[in-house]
Order: structure tokens, then sequence, then C-alpha cells
């Protein structure tokens, strides 16, 4: 009963045992996760004709696989491993031995050599993985850059195998001993033809000794050898380093190939079985396994193309870093490899997949900074090979500059834009606009003098000089105006007021009127001062207190002794409403007169407590809206009482129609200089309105004179205007 | 009086008078600095004199002092307008102003109804009543004048007063419009004939006062320069 030993106890269990009975440990692999485990079809097939033996069968090779997997683990970097394991999973040592691999006397299983053949080999992996980089530049962008630099770098060239150099001595012992010991055993006729062509392409060996198990050598190969040969497992360290790094299974693989076929033939010749059908059925049970792998392999999901890019790049970075360390006979079996044949030959195979393209929206959204449009990342001329450290050998794979340095040049779009020939006119226009608004415009040249400035100098002139001379020589000396009825009127109305009686005068003209206002006023109140009459002054305006004592010290020029005949109530608050309230009560709305004294404890105010109680009302303004609040307001409330308005020319249009209405709502009109000077006629008085009548009558025709010529002026202009447009008008027709 | 005989005061305000005078007179030359400067004077002398009247003849004795020195009755009385005065205060401040809006409501409200009712009981109808009674014989007779000129002027004023209300209901849109009656044109030429009658006569009395103005200026300076030189000007 064939019994398996543990790999992790390593005690024996059933041969039919999946799992370790003590440690339960799986003696049985569930899947080859990687081919390196799976001996090599060439292998396989001898393996088919020849009866192991038993530490053989009893061996597996995935034990001491993976033992050394987690000292490799434990002791190197992952980048390493991860290299070891590319190399590992590449099985490229097996593809190479299979590619060389002739037939042999037994044939292999065709479902066992199918799987490996589907495996690409390394040239035809070349070739597609640059056509592939070519079609499809995406892929090559996934690449990371020391990948693409390291697999552009021509691999170096191994160095010629020293065996006397680089060989330990264990190795060599154990060449000679199995060269010699096959040429005892197999006569060079016996030797088949691809064992000759093997032999003259490789290493010549000419007489192999026996090999002397000092110690050096490791289990797995001691057991290859005879009892006597066996190398001391504690020469290991003796190895070369390839050969320590790679598994047992590789080491069948990748070692000195003529010794392990020596070794099979002997054990062949050993075993004495000579019927292959025995020893396919002998080795069918151990390599089932392997029939369970194709099928995995054969359902992964990687697809046979992308499996071969893949193995493209993991063969052509992992075998010149192997290289080195490799014996110069399996330098000179991959040197003899000859073409391959593809791979994969049905359709759909890499080079007849189209290349894909982008859309272009895709194109725009992709980043430009970082990867030129292009797809091609210049490479420097500086790169170096790394001399120590873990990425020793390897060039390029650290930038010499950041990055960023190495960013591309951005792209240089256009910036001509795509507008219409309107957008470029308003463009256009726009722009002449921006232009214009930035120049500084030229102001136009003022004249010095210009022609209505000219006029009014000339006006004004003519004017004060007629006033002046007017003034000095009291030219003209014009008659005065007669009498009219108004100011008869107003004459007589003044002339009824009673001795002593109290006469309420509003001053609320504007200072600028004073000359004309106070001209009609003091002819009036001197009448009333005459007739020894009480006046009271008030005034709806703020300047109107102090008007009102201006008036009767300088206009007046009242003596001391007239003093006594006028009070000063001050300024009447509130426009209409307080007009209104003053027409009410008086001395409730001005208790107080000008001083600030009490205005109604007075004697001579004893008489007047309301508006009936006076013997006139006189009204002195030059703004109509103030005469109209006192008709509207006082009016009213007077009963009796006359109203008489002392106006200047220039509102007597508006306040008649209350004189001359029926009945009247003013009942004496004083109205500019001409009723002044006519009621001074009339008083027999000379007052301050004789003075300025002469010349306010020559100024008055002057000013009508020049109205009449520019009159005529403008009327002669615009006729001559006038003339030359229809005469232009005739001439265009 | 001459120039010499002036006390201080009265020859430094004449003499400010005086270039004040010319200042506003230089205004015929174009406006200058002195024609500004004198109506700066004027406006800045004119806010401070007003100030100071409301304040000695309307706040002082009518407001404060009841409240400082008056009886019970005079401050209870003056309590309601100091409050409606400060109230009135705060429209001065943005934050407050709001305070002072039912003090302003209440001023505009019978500011107005004082001027309407005024308007109505004191113009209105006394003039509605005149202008007809224009025609009115036995008033022509009661007030003494010539029929038949009363009757002409009163037919003015009906003539005039028609057509001028008439002349403000035609656009000029309107009176050009070919579809309207030449009745209506005539209408409109004679109404705006009397306002431009009216407007000559205002015109004139605006011209008149004016020159009036200017000759007591010039009256004003001639007497005071003529006062250093002889004693009568």
């Amino acid at each position: 009963m064939a019994e398996i030993r543990c790999p992790m106890c390593g005690k024996q269990n059933p041969a039919e045992a999946e799992v370790c009975r003590f440690c339960n440990a799986r003696l049985k692999p569930l899947w080859a996760d990687s081919p390196s485990p799976t001996p090599p079809d060439h292998e396989k097939a001898r393996f088919d004709g020849f009866e192991l033996p038993e530490w053989l069968s009893e061996e597996s090779f995935e034990p001491t696989d993976e033992a050394s997997r987690d000292l490799d683990s434990a002791s190197q970097p992952d980048w390493l491993s991860d290299l070891r394991d590319d190399s590992e999973d590449s099985d490229w040592l097996h593809r190479i031995n299979a590619d060389e691999q002739p037939e042999l006397p037994f044939n292999n299983p065709p479902e066992k050599l199918d799987m490996l053949d589907g495996l690409p080999t390394s040239e035809k992996l070349d070739q597609e993985t640059t056509q592939t980089e070519a079609e499809s530049p995406d892929e090559a962008q996934k690449i990371p850059d020391w990948l693409l630099k390291l697999k552009e770098t021509p691999p170096p060239e191994p160095e010629p195998f020293d065996q006397e150099e680089s060989a330990p001595d264990w190795f060599s012992d154990l060449h000679e001993d199995v060269l010699s010991e096959s040429e005892s055993l197999y006569p060079p006729e016996n030797i088949p033809d691809w064992f000759t062509g093997i032999e003259e392409t490789g290493q010549s060996i000419s007489e192999p000794e026996p090999v002397e198990d000092n110690g050096n050598l490791p289990d797995w190969l001691s057991g290859v050898l005879p009892p006597s040969n066996k190398p001391d497992s504690s020469s290991e360290a003796d190895f070369p380093a390839p050969i320590q790094d790679a598994s047992p299974a590789m080491v069948l693989a990748t070692d000195d190939d003529e010794t392990f076929e020596t070794d099979i033939a002997d054990l062949d010749l050993g075993d004495g079985l000579a019927d292959t059908a025995e020893k396919k059925d002998r080795f069918g049970a151990d390599f089932a396994w392997l029939d369970e792998m194709q099928l995995e392999i054969n359902q992964s999901e990687t697809t046979p193309e992308e499996y071969a890019a893949e193995e493209s790049f993991e063969l052509r970075e992992s075998v010149p870093d192997q290289g080195d360390a490799l014996p110069d006979w399996l330098s000179r079996v991959s040197e003899s490899t000859g073409p391959v044949s593809p791979a994969f030959t049905e359709e759909g195979s890499p080079a007849e997949i189209p290349a894909a393209e982008l859309p272009y929206w895709l194109k725009a959204m992709r980043p430009v900074a970082a990867y030129n449009v292009d797809g091609v990342i210049e490479r420097s001329t500086s790169e170096q090979a790394e001399k120590s450290g873990p990425l020793a050998g390897l060039i390029g794979a650290l930038p010499a500059e950041p990055d960023i340095s190495q960013s591309p040049k951005p792209p240089v779009y256009s910036s001509k834009l795509q507008i219409s020939d309107t957008q470029k006119l308003h463009a256009q226009l726009f722009t002449e606009l921006i232009q214009a608004e930035g120049e500084s415009k030229s102001l136009p040249t003022t004249p010095l003098i210009k022609s209505g400035s000219l006029i009014r100098m000339m006006i004004a002139l003519i004017l004060y000089a007629v006033v002046i001379v007017s003034l000095l020589s009291g030219f003209p000396a014009l008659n005065l105006p007669a009498i009219s009825a108004d100011v008869n009127a107003a004459h007589q109305l003044a002339a009824g007021a009673p001795p002593g009686s109290p006469v309420l005068i509003a001053v609320d003209y504007a200072p600028g009127f004073r000359a004309e206002i106070e001209a009609g006023l003091s002819a009036l109140t001197s009448q009333l001062v005459d007739q020894d009459c009480h006046l009271i002054f008030v005034s709806s305006l703020p300047t109107g207190p102090i008007q009102s004592a201006h008036f009767v010290t300088q206009g007046m020029k009242l003596s001391p002794q007239q003093s006594l005949h006028w009070t000063n109530l001050g300024y009447i608050p509130g426009g209409a409403a307080g007009l209104l309230a003053f027409a009410q009560d008086p001395t409730r709305v001005l208790p107080y007169d000008a001083n600030g004294n009490q205005a109604w404890a007075d004697p001579r105010m004893q008489g007047f407590r309301s508006l009936s109680d006076l013997s006139l009302v006189i009204v002195a303004t030059e703004n109509p809206d103030t005469a109209r609040t006192w008709i509207e307001q006082v009016r009213p409330l007077l009963k009796t009482t006359p109203l008489m308005m002392v106006v200047s020319a220039q509102n007597a249009p508006i306040i008649r129609p209350y004189y001359d209405s029926y009945p009247k709502q003013v009942q004496g009109l004083i109205s500019g200089l001409t009723a002044a000077v006519e009621y001074d006629t009339l008083a027999g008085r000379s007052g301050p309105a004789g003075g300025l009548w002469s010349p306010f009558t020559a100024a008055l025709s002057a000013i009508t004179f020049l109205i009449l010529v520019g009159a005529i002026v403008n009327f002669g202009l615009g006729a001559l205007a006038r003339s030359r447009s229809s005469v232009r008008g005739e001439g265009e027709k | 009086m001459t120039g010499m005989e002036l006390n201080l005061m009265d020859l430094v305000g004449g003499f400010v008078a005086f270039f004040l005078t010319l200042f506003v007179l230089s205004y015929a030359l174009g406006d200058n600095a002195l024609f500004r400067l004198a109506i700066h004077l004027f406006i800045g002398v004119s806010a401070g004199f007003v100030l100071a009247s409301a304040f000695y003849g309307v706040l002082w004795p009518q407001l404060l002092r009841p409240i400082a020195f008056g009886t019970t009755d005079e401050r209870l009385a003056s309590l309601v307008p100091f409050l409606l005065a400060l109230l009135l205060a705060a429209k001065a401040f943005p934050r407050i102003s709001f305070l002072g809006s039912p003090v302003t409501a209440f001023l505009v409200g019978v500011g107005a109804a004082t001027v309407v009712g005024g308007a109505l009981l004191g113009t209105l109808f006394p003039q509605a009543i005149a202008s007809m009674s224009l025609l009115d014989v036995t008033s022509i007779i009661q007030s003494g004048g010539d029929v038949g000129i009363a009757f002409l002027n009163g037919g003015l004023v009906l003539l005039g007063l028609i057509v001028t209300l008439a002349s403000f209901q035609f656009g000029t849109r309107i009176i050009h419009s070919p579809s309207i009656r030449p009745i209506w044109k005539l209408v409109y030429w004679i109404g705006r004939f009397f306002i431009a009658i009216t407007f000559g006569v205002i015109f004139a009395g605006v011209l008149a006062a004016s020159l009036i103005a200017l000759v007591e200026r010039f009256q004003f300076i001639l007497q005071f320069l003529l006062s250093f030189i002889s004693p009568t000007p």
C-alpha cells in the first residue's frame, strides 16, 4: 500500500488520504495556483515511462516548494517576492525545456501536452506583447514606468558560465559521477539522437565521476543519487543563488538536465520495467492532479491572450535577472531554442483584435498633464542601473527626477475663436467702443467771451450807466404819475382810521423787495403815524421782526416821541395755520413781543384783543401766496375791518381780482413804485419813492428799448436764416 | 449825515453792504467767486438768523419759559407741545425717526385742512360769485359803474375765463389733429393769447420790481460814496 508523507508533520499517510490523519494538513493540493509545482511536460513524459523510487513517489514537490516560499517570504522584501512569484508563475524554464523536448520513445498523454502547448513561448509572447502594446496604448499605460523601462532595456548578456570557477565542488563532482556512470551504463550506440544532440550543444562532460556525498547536497538531491553518492545536506549553502531560490520542481528542470535524465535512465534500468503501459498505470495515480490542474487552467477567467501578455512581461524581466546565475548549458539551451510555433492560432488572437478607439468625449476628459496626448512618455537618457541595494541591476527603477519634472509639455490649443461674421463685427464694434473710451477727447475750445455773455454784459453796462446817470443827474425829469382811483381809495381808507386805534401791519416781504414795498408802506404808515394810530407789526416770516424794526427806525425815520406809537409782536409761526390761529386769538398765539416782553400788558394794547378790534389791517408782501393766505385765512375773521394790500408790482395782477371783486375782499391796494409815488403826491409828502422814480423810469425805458432791439434783431436773424434755408433747399432740388 | 459822522458799527455795516452789493452786481460779468461769496454769506446769515429768531421768538417764550418759570397750568399746557416737539426732533435720527411720523402727520393734516378750507371759503367761492356779478346790472348800478363798460369788462373776463380753461383741455397733439373743428382751434388760440397777456403782465411786474431793487442799490452805493464827499448826495 502506497503512502505519502505529510508535508507538515512528516508522518506517513495512506496514498488516497487527502488530509493528514495526524495534523489534518491537506496532502493533495486543491488547485495549482502556479505552474511551478507542476512537472514540465517533458518530465511528465519521462515519468510516464519509469517507475519512480519510493522516495520520489512519496515525496511531493509541494512541501519543499511551500517551505521554500515561506522562507523566501520571511526573509525577502515584498517586491522581490513578487518578482520571484512572477518568475515562478511564468514557468519559463519549463516551457523552454518543453520547446526543446524531442519526442520520447514513449507517448505522452495528449491531454497533458495540450495544456502545456497552450502556453505561449517567450518569443511568441514577445511578439504578441509588442504587437499588443502597439495596438493598445492604453494597456501600455497601465504598466508602471519602471517596468516599461525595464522591459525596453535589453537584457544583459549572461556571463559565460565557468564551471570550474562558479560551480561548487559538489556540483562538479556530481556532474562527473553522473556522466561517467551514464557512459558506463549507456554506450553511445544506445543513446538516442535527441540526447546526443543535447549533449553536443550542452556542456561537454567527458568523464563523469562518481559523486561523493560529502554533505553539500540537499535531501531531495540526495534521494536522486545513489545512496553512496548522496551529498551532505549541510552543503546546501554552497548552491548558486538561482538554485537555492528555485523550488525543487524547478531544480528538476533547471538543474543539470543531463544528470537528471541520467538518473531517470538509471532508475529505469534499475527498476526493470519495460512496458510503457505499466509505467503509465503506475504514474497515472501520482500525476492525476495534473489533469485537475489543467481543467482548472482551462476554466480560469484569464484568457489566453491576457495570460500570454502577462507572461511576456514576466519572462522578459525574469530571464535577465537569473541569467547571470544560470549554468552555461542552460544558456546554450535557451539560445539554441528555435522558432516556436504560435501558441494561439485560433480567431480572436491579439493580433487580429482591432485597436479600440476612445470616443472623443473620453479623450477630452483624459488628463493631459500627467500623460501626453500621444501616449508616449519620453524616456530619460540619463537612466542608470542601480548598483546596490535590493534594486541592484535594475535600470531606471528609481527616477532620477520627480515625476513632475518628467511631465510632458502641455498641449497647445489654438486660440482662434470660431465665431460668425456678425459676432466678429460686434466684437470689433465693442473693441472700438472700449478703445474710444480710453482716448481722451479734446475739450471744445471755449472763447474767452461768449456771444451770450457779451450781450449780457452790454445790457448790464447800458442799464448800470442809465441808472447811475439818472441818479446823479436827475435825468429825465419826468412828471409824477397821476393819482389813480386805487391809491385814492387807499388814502381814504387810511384816513378813516380813528386816532389812537390799533393798526396791524404785516411785514411779509423779502429783504430784496424792501425798496419797492417800503416805498408805498412808508407813505401809508407816515399818514397813520400822523393820525396818532398805534402801529402793531407782525410777520409770518422769520426775518419779519427785524425788518419791521429796520423799517420803523430807518424807513419811517420816526422820532423818539413817535417811537411810542408802534409795537413789534414778532413772528407768527405755523404758516397758514398760524395765521388762522392768530386771526382767531392773537393774544394766545403771540403773548410776547419781539423783545420778549408781555405784549398785551401794554396799555396801548388794551383795546386790541381780536382782529375785529383793529381799525385797519395792512399786509405788505411781494409774494402772491402770502397775500392769498392772508386773504383766505384772516380776511373772513376781520368782519368790518378793512384789509389793505401793499404789494410789489409783480404780484399786483394776482391780488387785483380780490380787489376788483364785488364784494371786495381787499379794500385797498398799493402796488409798486408808481402807486407809492402817487400816494406821496396825494399825501403831500416826499418819501423815498420820489427819489427812485426818475432812475426807475429811465431804466425801464432803457430796458424796453433793449427788448425791442433784441426782438428786431432776432426777427431779422430768423428771417435771414429762413431765406438761406429756402435758397439751400431750392439749390438741392 | 455824512460818512464821517457815522459810528463804527454803521461805518462797518455800510462798507460790508457796499462791497456785498458790488459782489452781487458782478454777476453781470458772469458767475464768479465774488458773487458766490456774497450768496454764501447771505444763505449762512439767513440760516443763523432764522434759527435765532425761532428760538427767541417761539421756543423760548412759548415753550421753554412757561415750563421753566410758568405756573402749573402753563407747564401742563406746555407739556404736550414739548413732547410733540421732542417727537418731531426724532426725525433727525434715522433709527427713531418713526417717532416723529405722528407729529409730522398731524402738522401736514392740519396744514392741508387749513389751506383747503381757506381756499374754498376765501378764494374759490368769493371769486366765483364775483365773476358772476360782473354781468349783474344791479350790482353794476350799485357799484356806480358804467353799465356798458362794465358789460365789456365782464364780457372780456368771462371770455378770458372760458377760453383759458378751455385751452388747457387741448394738448398740442389734439389741436393739430386734422379732425378737430376750427372753432376749437380758435378757442385754443384765444386762450393762449389770454395766458400770454397774463404772463406778460407778471413779467413786467417782475421786471419793474427788479429795476426798483437795482435802482435802490445804486442809490445806496452813490449815497454811501458821496457821504464821504459831500454832506448830501
